[in-house]
């Protein structure tokens, strides 16, 4: 019989964070895979980034990595800082920052979609 | 037993040496390296973000790729690929003990030092094909 894990945050934390790494790993064969077929050794095809398709990738990328980092300072922060408040703010902080640098890359993205294809 | 005091900090208590006492192996330096190289991932990961969001709204301008050629800036992307496959290397290690192998200690210290090389030709092959 599987137990369903609801409550336990740090079961979930836990879970969440192999999940994250693999889809990572996954995801960087497949990119590594199509990007070595487009790319050479001079800086000027790095502009294939503004293919469509591998721009989505490139961002799905970003995204899953920010989870997982975000994941894995939390538990640096929970492990090194010992004073209740300066835990909850260096939390909230990085909760904020995340956020605001996740929206940011993704107005980027749907701006360069729209405005130059 | 409570454990904080007024000031929300932890009562000092005495403790057990550690750090002082304990030969370096392989298995604790590679762990507090994979959670090094995690703290400085993160931090090119924002770099990265906000570069790319950049260089989007710019439409990747011409102007801004001749920075791109400059050694101080190859040099930090092999210092942040070389971080990226470490604790590629490393987490994959740790994976493979979440499903339950390699849990001898002679396993552990070979896994290890693959972990070490399989890092080191990664970031080769990357930095030679993609950087240098």
């Amino acid at each position: 019989m599987v137990k369903k894990i609801k409550d336990e945050s740090s079961a979930r934390h836990w879970i969440y964070q192999r999940v994250s790494a693999i889809l990572l790993l996954l995801i960087f064969v497949i990119f590594l895979y199509f990007f070595c077929s487009a790319l050479s050794r001079t800086w000027d095809k790095i502009a294939i980034i503004k293919d469509p398709y591998y721009l989505c990738f490139i961002t799905l990328f970003i995204l899953i990595s920010f989870y997982h980092a975000a994941l894995g300072v939390k538990v640096i922060i929970e492990d090194y800082i010992n004073s209740v408040r300066c835990r909850n703010f260096f939390l909230q902080t990085l909760t904020v920052l995340s956020t605001i640098t996740i929206i940011v890359l993704l107005c980027a993205v749907i701006y360069s979609l729209i405005f130059y294809g | 037993m409570k454990n904080l005091n007024q000031n929300d900090s932890l009562i000092k208590r005495p403790i057990s040496p550690h750090l002082a006492i304990y030969r370096i192996q392989i298995s604790s330096t590679l762990s507090i390296l994979h959670r090094i190289s995690g703290i400085i991932l993160f931090l090119g990961l924002f770099l990265l973000a906000w570069i790319l969001s950049f260089l989007l709204i710019s439409n990747f301008d011409d102007k801004y790729f001749y920075l791109a050629n400059a050694k101080i800036v190859r040099l930090i992307l092999i210092f942040f690929s070389y971080a990226f496959f470490f604790h590629l290397s490393t987490g994959v290690r740790h994976l493979i003990w979440d499903f339950g192998y390699l849990f001898s200690v002679k396993a552990i210290n070979i896994s290890g030092f693959c972990a070490l090389i399989f890092s080191f030709i990664l970031t080769f092959i990357f930095v030679y094909y993609f950087i240098w």
